[in-house]
């Protein structure tokens, strides 16, 4: 009891100044610094074709930023963080993307808690992959990362994340249809469209779409373009439909409408993906993609149709000329890919030789990937 | 002596001891004090929200500030001053009511000049209480959960504007919104898997929004387009099909079908002009692309109403004579800058970087980098006093003669830069704005303004031998000064949104 007596004011003084030091511990900004979570490995799938891992060490190479940000709960609880880490578009940019290329992304906690964050929320706001919280690592439930979405309700801030997936499409499946436009316009009426000092020929996409698209097109909400000089954008139905394709005179094809201004115009139209048909112009690609000759043929490859729609899947093909005849062809009777190319009277054709020896589509209009 | 060191030490021990217990006694203190008041478990939030500049969260009492013993119908109250609660959150100056609403949808409202004995208290049997001594009782709301200030007009500037392209439709103010009868739509915000055993629990989640459609405001033909613009200049094109939130103190714009969302919407154009001021980086880099030389004016402060008069009461012959202007969406906010960098880069001010007179330079290329891509030769003439920063060090020139505007040395210095083969000649005059702001848009000195610059032009265009394009550029407006958003948010108007567009040669 002496001795203790005799401890107590020097207990009493440790006991104070850790206290004294825990209360006036200072934040501080370990960005970057290792920790013993730096070999927990977070899955990454749909960004690369195969799927691949990285760690929270990798994260923490990367430049990071510190911001606070608050989600209130249901209760009316207001959660407050002050996260640092890397931004999503900041991992993304090493792939040459954006989050604005995708229509989802889905992250996964280690107990299979997940979410969707959609496409308004990638396209509006910045997404941290947290590791500190004020300055300090995260508390063991939510490491290696935490996601934090400043101004999002806290059910996006998924903690524990070990899983991205990344979405293109929407709700929508990936295109299982390619139309070409320029056989495709052949019989669809033409318009005069003043644009640009001269008056050209268009096409109304509402009778592109009417004549060459799925009939059930309801869950169609939105509509992604891509033009040839690497310019994306997602247009509403509404928009599309009202709108016009320009298929001659300078800057075509072209996407436009009398009532948009011309910020909204997409010159040299590469593609359109509407549902799950897309509006593919063959012009555009010769012009702007890699070329293809196969015995003094210059064209592009078929597998680019693929690449560059996100066409997918199946094991066989249905092509279908202009006059309504068609062929399927399998995986062997493609052989090395195919070339579509332009013959000598203008129109559009297929040529592959696969196991079936030579085969030519002449006046090709469309591609179907066939169960 | 030795009882002297026995009894030194014995105080130092009792020193030593003394210190200890008044340490442990502290923190047992403290310990106890945490206990005895923590808070009485769950507060729901109160918010104060409407015509604010800042929206208030409040779930502890004690945060109120100065709290005060009153009794009102022999209750006695711990209660801080409405007023104190609404100065904090930053009301209009052209406050009028003050609604309590409460849990059950009760919702007096009173005038905000009569609040200086109005008081709010938190208790256990009513959580969060209207106590108004001097008011009727039925204004004490109990489970009071919203303190919506509403502004009597324009609200000190937060207005949501509705406008066609002759007139404006409607103003109201994200508090007079909330006074209304608005629908609680269920906006999905999207779907939580948790799982479990082998299965997958789901959880669709959605949140209440309290939205309006503009054709509640003001009437809408089928198939009107809407062009809603934020309040960074961010804009879209829509239709009626969307909703507006009115979210605490601000106007969201959502679709929820394309999941579209802008926030903090400023106003909408209903029926909008096809053209924009953001034609002139098109028109301009096509011409361009052409191999045509492109002289690109832009007139700060000339909006399509001052042209219309102009032209009607032959101030501008020039104008005049060189074809019918189309009408053209400006950019918002209203500020000389803002509406350069969105005309050079065809960008909205959002995306061209440029939202207020404090930014300078372009987050997305101009017509200068096009020309400079197409190897032409550019240069940029201003005489503007703020300066915005493009790919081509613009040539400033000023009022060298103290004549009371660098218009004419201007002038002289595109005549002589005329001579020197430039591709790409972009000229800012900025007399009519001078004129506009110190007189008015429609005063005779403007148009006077006017009426110079048009000589001006007709000269210049005289001798050009490419493309001519000729804007208007919405002036500085109040927000110059501060280079706040804010301050240019009455510039939403018919009068202000619509520059006149040429192109010609």
């Amino acid at each position: 009891m002496k001795i203790f007596i005799k401890k107590l004011p020097l207990l009493a003084l440790i006991l104070f100044s850790i206290l004294f030091a825990a209360a006036c511990s200072k934040e501080n900004t370990n960005a970057g610094v290792p920790g013993p979570y730096d070999g927990e490995k977070i899955l990454v799938h749909g960004l690369q074709e195969q799927d691949f891992e990285i760690t929270l060490g990798d994260l923490k190479k990367l430049p990071a930023i510190t911001k606070h940000a608050e989600a209130e709960r249901s209760n009316g609880e207001v959660v407050k963080v002050d996260a640092t880490g890397p931004l999503l578009d900041t991992f993304l940019k090493q792939y040459g993307k954006t989050q604005k290329d995708f229509s989802r992304v889905r992250f996964t906690a280690k107990d299979k808690y997940s979410i969707a964050v959609p496409a308004d929320v990638l396209a509006g706001r910045q997404i941290i992959l947290s590791y500190l919280n004020k300055g300090q690592p995260l508390e063991e439930e939510m490491q290696p990362v935490r996601v934090v979405i400043p101004g999002e309700r806290a059910m996006y801030w998924v903690m524990n994340m070990i899983r991205m997936d990344f979405e293109t499409g929407g709700d929508q499946e990936p295109p299982n249809k390619v139309v070409f436009l320029e056989t495709a316009v052949k019989s669809l009426p033409r318009h005069d469209y003043e644009d640009l000092d001269s008056v050209d020929l268009a096409v109304k996409i509402s009778d592109l779409i009417d004549k060459y698209a799925e009939p059930d097109d309801s869950g169609v909400s939105n509509v992604f373009l891509k033009a040839s000089d690497g310019l994306q954008k997602n247009e509403t139905r509404a928009n599309f439909l009202s709108a016009f394709i320009k298929i001659t005179g300078p800057e075509a094809p072209k996407f436009l409408a009398p009532q948009f201004p011309q910020g909204m115009h997409i010159r040299g139209l590469l593609y359109a993906i509407y549902g799950r048909t897309a509006i593919f112009s063959y012009n555009e690609a010769i012009a702007s993609l890699p070329k293809l000759t196969e015995e003094g043929q210059e064209g592009i490859a078929f597998s680019q149709i693929f690449k560059q729609t996100g066409l997918t899947g199946g094991s066989k093909y249905r092509f279908t000329s202009a006059d309504g005849r068609s062929i399927q062809l399998t995986m062997n009777d493609l052989g090395g890919g195919g070339l579509i190319f332009q013959n000598e009277q203008g129109a559009l054709a297929f040529t592959c030789t696969g196991s079936s020896g030579r085969i030519n589509v002449p006046d090709l209009l469309s591609v179907e990937v066939l169960p | 002596m030795k009882e002297e060191k026995g009894a030194g030490k014995l105080r130092k021990k009792g020193w030593y001891l003394g210190v200890c217990l008044v340490l442990l006694g502290l923190l047992a203190g403290g310990a106890v004090t945490g206990i005895a008041f923590r808070s009485p478990g769950h507060i729901p939030p109160l918010k104060v929200t409407g015509d604010v500049a800042n929206v208030l969260t409040l779930q502890d009492p004690d945060s109120l500030g100065k709290l005060e013993n009153i009794t009102s119908q022999g209750t006695r109250y711990r209660a801080a001053k409405l007023a104190d609660i609404i100065a904090e959150a930053g009301p209009p100056a052209d406050a009028g009511q003050i609604h309590l609403m409460g849990l059950d949808g009760f919702a007096p409202a009173i005038k905000a000049a009569d609040i200086h004995d109005c008081y709010i208290a938190f208790t256990s049997k009513n959580g969060w209480e209207a106590v108004n001594p001097n008011h009727p009782n039925s204004s004490n709301t109990k489970f009071l959960t919203e303190i919506v200030v509403v502004a009597e007009g324009g609200g000190n500037g937060s207005a949501f504007n509705v406008i066609n392209r002759e007139t404006d439709l409607a103003q109201i103010t994200p508090g007079q919104l909330l006074t209304r009868p608005l629908t609680l739509y269920p906006y999905a915000e999207g779907k939580a898997v948790a799982h479990k055993d082998g299965k997958d629990y789901e959880a669709q989640v959605f949140t209440r929004r309290r939205v309006f459609k503009i054709s509640e405001l003001t009437p809408l033909v089928e198939g009107d387009l809407l062009l809603v613009t934020g309040e960074k200049g961010e804009h879209l094109l829509a239709d009626d099909s969307g909703y507006f939130e009115v979210k605490d103190n601000y106007i969201n714009y959502l679709q929820p079908d394309t999941r579209t969302k802008l926030e903090r919407v400023k106003g909408v154009i209903v029926q909008p002009p096809a053209a924009s001021i953001t034609d002139a980086y098109y028109d301009g880099r096509r011409y361009l692309e052409s191999g045509d030389q492109v002289l690109l004016v832009v007139l700060d402060g000339l909006t399509y109403r001052q042209y219309g008069h102009a032209v009607a009461n032959g101030y501008a012959p020039f104008l005049n004579n060189a074809g019918k202007a189309a009408q053209a969406c400006g950019v918002y906010p209203s500020e000389s800058n803002v509406a350069l960098a969105a005309l050079l880069t065809g960008k909205a001010p959002e995306e061209n970087g440029v939202v207020t007179a404090r930014e300078h330079t372009l987050k997305e290329p101009s017509i200068f980098a096009e020309a400079s891509r197409l190897n032409k030769k550019a240069v940029f003439l201003d005489v503007a006093p703020v300066r915005l920063n493009t790919e081509t060090e613009p040539v400033i020139l000023n009022d060298e003669n103290a004549g009371g505007s660098a218009d004419d040395e201007l002038f002289a210095a595109v005549l002589d830069a005329m001579e020197q083969g430039y591709d790409l000649l972009v000229l800012r005059f900025h007399g009519i704005e001078d004129a506009r702001e110190r007189y008015g848009p429609l005063a005779p000195e403007t148009m006077q303004a006017i009426s110079v610059t048009d000589e001006y032009l007709s000269e210049i265009v005289s001798r050009w031998p490419g493309k001519v394009i000729v804007t208007g550029a919405q002036g500085a407006g109040s927000g110059a000064v501060s280079g706040a958003v804010s301050g240019a948010q009455e510039s939403f108007n018919s009068e202000n949104m619509f520059v006149p567009y040429l192109r010609f040669g």
